[in-house]
């Protein structure tokens, strides 16, 4: 737990300036020093894992009935064109979050764009996957 | 160590001194550390392509099978050494984790993979196995999709060694954690991930263990949430 709220207070200080995310649930685990927490903003929902030494964030919609979790890869894809290199969590992730969230918050604040927006996120999954497994 | 090297297809390379052994990073982790060796080979590279590790004459070199002929260009006796393992018919992949120096065994092909766990204490062998059951079914995946409890609820096996983990070297926790996936795929265990292909994100823990298994291992993609070992 430790490593997630160092790493947040370090590089993701932009995630609690007023009326942004708030922390919501927060668990530990003794394996692997395993930790999560989640954060809420009133439209987008993070989660940042630390798993097995490795920082993970994932993000989904606070509304609209979808529980699938996302990762920033896909997310730079649909905004950049190209869904950056490995998915463990470092500064330079942590600055995409910070210049991707405000157009993050508007496409999952409105209903119709959420949605496409989450299509473009599985797609943008399944040509990531097709690039890693073929 | 030069803090820039030539470009590889999934990394940079320092520069290989005499008797010393390659260091990577990946491309565009600026703020990272040069990382020397197996150690780094195991846990980053191995998802890049299809990776030959050898040594001979006391050096070690890493090349990606991918784009190696570009590596070969840019490294004449990377080139050499590879020329005398193929020659000598031992240089299959050389895949383990653990202590570089240790986890080659010069000459000799790892065809299982995993040489270093050898080097494995009982102990830690034992834990790395502690949680195998004989479903046939082995579940992996992230902390947050909770594949511990979806393996539990299949009465599946699954790799978790508990609060040893923050005690281990990082060469002792790969070779745990492929000692676990060598024993898995041995008793040809579907595997079963607790997300999708799609949601795996490359760099990461589940998929350095996804990769081993289908390079390593032989395993294939069935569906988006199971791998099983390829028939022969």
């Amino acid at each position: 737990m430790t490593e997630i709220l160092l790493f947040l207070a370090k590089y993701c200080a932009f995630l609690f300036r007023p009326g942004r995310f708030r922390f919501v649930d927060s668990r530990t685990d003794e394996s692997f020093n395993n930790a999560l927490v989640i954060l809420e903003s009133t439209s987008v929902r993070l989660r940042i894992a630390h798993d097995r030494g490795e920082l993970l964030l994932d993000f989904q919609p606070t509304v609209g009935g979808s529980d699938e979790w996302f990762s920033l890869g896909p997310l730079r894809g649909v905004l950049l064109g190209d869904r950056g290199g490995s998915g463990v969590l470092d500064e330079g992730w942590a600055q995409f979050l910070g210049d991707s969230l405000d157009e993050l918050a508007q496409r999952f604040a409105d209903p119709a764009v959420r949605s496409t927006t989450i299509e473009e996120l599985h797609h943008q999954e399944k040509l990531r996957a097709k690039e890693l497994f073929g | 160590m030069k803090s820039a090297g030539p470009k590889g297809p999934g990394f940079y390379f320092s520069s290989i001194p005499d008797g010393g052994s390659v260091k990577l990073k990946p491309p565009g982790a600026d703020n990272c550390d040069w990382r020397c060796g197996l150690g780094f080979f195991e846990t980053q590279v191995l998802g890049c392509g299809s990776v030959v590790g050898c040594e001979v004459q006391g050096l070690l070199f890493f090349t990606p099978g991918g784009d190696g002929g570009k590596l070969m260009e840019m490294f004449p006796k990377l080139r050499r050494a590879l020329e005398l393992v193929k020659e000598s018919k031992v240089g299959k992949a050389i895949v383990g984790a653990g202590k570089a120096g240790r986890a080659l065994k010069k000459g000799k092909a790892a065809e299982q993979g995993a040489k270093a766990v050898e080097d494995l204490s009982s102990e830690l062998r034992a834990l790395s196995e502690a949680n195998i059951t004989n479903s046939g079914e082995t579940v992996l995946g992230t902390y947050s999709s909770g594949y511990v409890d979806y393996a539990r609820s299949r009465g599946a096996s699954y790799f978790d060694i508990g609060p040893v983990w923050d005690t281990l070297t990082e060469p002792e926790k790969t070779a745990a954690n492929l000692h676990f996936l060598d024993v898995i795929a041995s008793r040809g265990d579907r595997v079963v991930l607790s997300i999708t292909k799609g949601a795996i994100d490359p760099g990461t823990t589940t998929f350095r263990e996804i990769k081993y298994l289908e390079k390593i291992k032989g395993y294939v993609w069935i569906d988006e949430r199971s791998l099983v070992p390829r028939r022969r």
